[in-house]
């Protein structure tokens, strides 16, 4: 275990504090929004990541690497969870996920009900890959370049990704017309 | 921004108006600052709770080892006949993964195949059955399956990484 001295370690704690501060909001945000609208689950997610970059950050001199890795962790934490929740809805019977249902409907209940359902409903019909990448370049606003270097694909693949997630989620929400004169709008 | 970075630009308007649309009506409410950082401070600290999912996992590991014991054993009397299964469902099913007796060779074998373009339900489900018997095998906490020192595989579904950190 290394033993920092005393400046270094609140230089250490400060420099966190500024990433957390910097990173928290949209670290949430892309959970709930990959997890389709559970926010108890999202911010244990971004919580699990923070804590893995806690513990790597001398690992990372510069703040924009540790942010992509940090965005790794985070999107892999999503994917373990996501497959838990599908594992447990295949194990029907042995598993409920009351408290996941009951927190996503407790979000949404604040806000527009039905859009919103319908959206989190047309992102879960994408694939994992398209979903991820559609949420992080779409929704949060990464660069295709730094998508990239998060999901660990070529920029290539994450363009055909969009493409074809984009296509998917207009024709599912076709009928809500959104964008269109702020028809079905929030 | 680099030229190819220029995803929203290149799109046409309609579809720009489209995902404004979409990302404006699917936000989070704003996160509470303070009780989100007191708990990652807890956490921090080693003395947080154990996470909802967590007790969550533990629960699922427990049924589903045993659920797989009854699997294994009922395969390792009448072996499976085929990697695809009657109703079209993933190629590599948790019994076959459990009851094989070179776990690595079936992973490597049919969980590539079926995860070499993991894009459809299919093999979403295949990918969902490699991971449980992972766990089960190794019988540890899901949040360590995956993970390893926390250095991750360039590619986020690359199972000969999950199998070199557990197999």
């Amino acid at each position: 275990m290394t033993v920092l001295a005393p400046d270094a370690a609140v230089e250490r704690e400060a420099r966190f504090r500024a990433f957390v501060a910097e990173h928290r909001e949209q670290a949430v945000s892309t959970a709930w929004r990959m997890l389709g609208g559970d926010r108890a689950t999202a911010e244990d997610v971004a919580q699990d990541a923070f804590v893995r970059a806690y513990r790597a950050l001398d690992s990372f001199r510069d703040d924009a690497r540790l942010s992509t890795w940090f965005y790794r962790i985070l999107v892999r934490t999503v994917q373990n969870r996501r497959r838990w929740f599908a594992i447990r809805r295949r194990w029907q019977g042995l598993f409920t996920d009351e408290a996941k249902t009951e927190d996503a409907h407790a979000t949404m209940m604040r806000r527009d009900v039905g859009l919103q359902r319908r959206i989190g409903e047309a992102l879960d019909g994408l694939s994992a890959g398209q979903r991820e990448v559609f949420v992080l370049v779409y929704l949060e606003g990464f660069t295709l370049t730094e998508a990239a270097e998060v999901l660990g694909k070529a920029p290539g693949t994450l363009k055909s990704h969009l493409h074809r997630a984009l296509k998917s989620m207009r024709a599912q929400l076709a009928d809500l017309r959104l964008g269109e004169d702020d028809e079905g709008g929030a | 921004m680099r030229d190819d970075d220029r995803q929203r630009d290149d799109l046409r308007s309609d579809d720009r108006a489209f995902l404004d649309a979409v990302r404006d009506a699917y936000r989070p409410e704003p996160t509470n600052a303070a009780a989100f950082d007191r708990a990652l401070r807890q956490r921090l600290a080693g003395g947080a709770r154990r996470s909802i999912f967590a007790w969550g996992g533990g629960l699922a590991l427990a049924a589903t080892a045993a659920a797989a014991l009854v699997i294994g054993l009922r395969a390792t009397e009448a072996p499976p006949p085929s990697p695809a299964r009657p109703d079209g469902g993933p190629a590599v099913s948790l019994s076959e993964v459990v009851a094989a007796l070179d776990v690595e060779q079936a992973l490597d074998v049919e969980a590539d195949e079926a995860l070499a373009a993991p894009d459809d339900e299919a093999d979403d489900e295949a990918a969902d059955d490699v991971f449980l018997a992972l766990t089960v095998l190794e019988d540890a906490p899901e949040d360590e399956v995956g993970f390893a020192d926390d250095t991750l595989p360039d590619d986020y579904l690359a199972l000969g990484d999950l199998l070199d950190v557990t197999l």
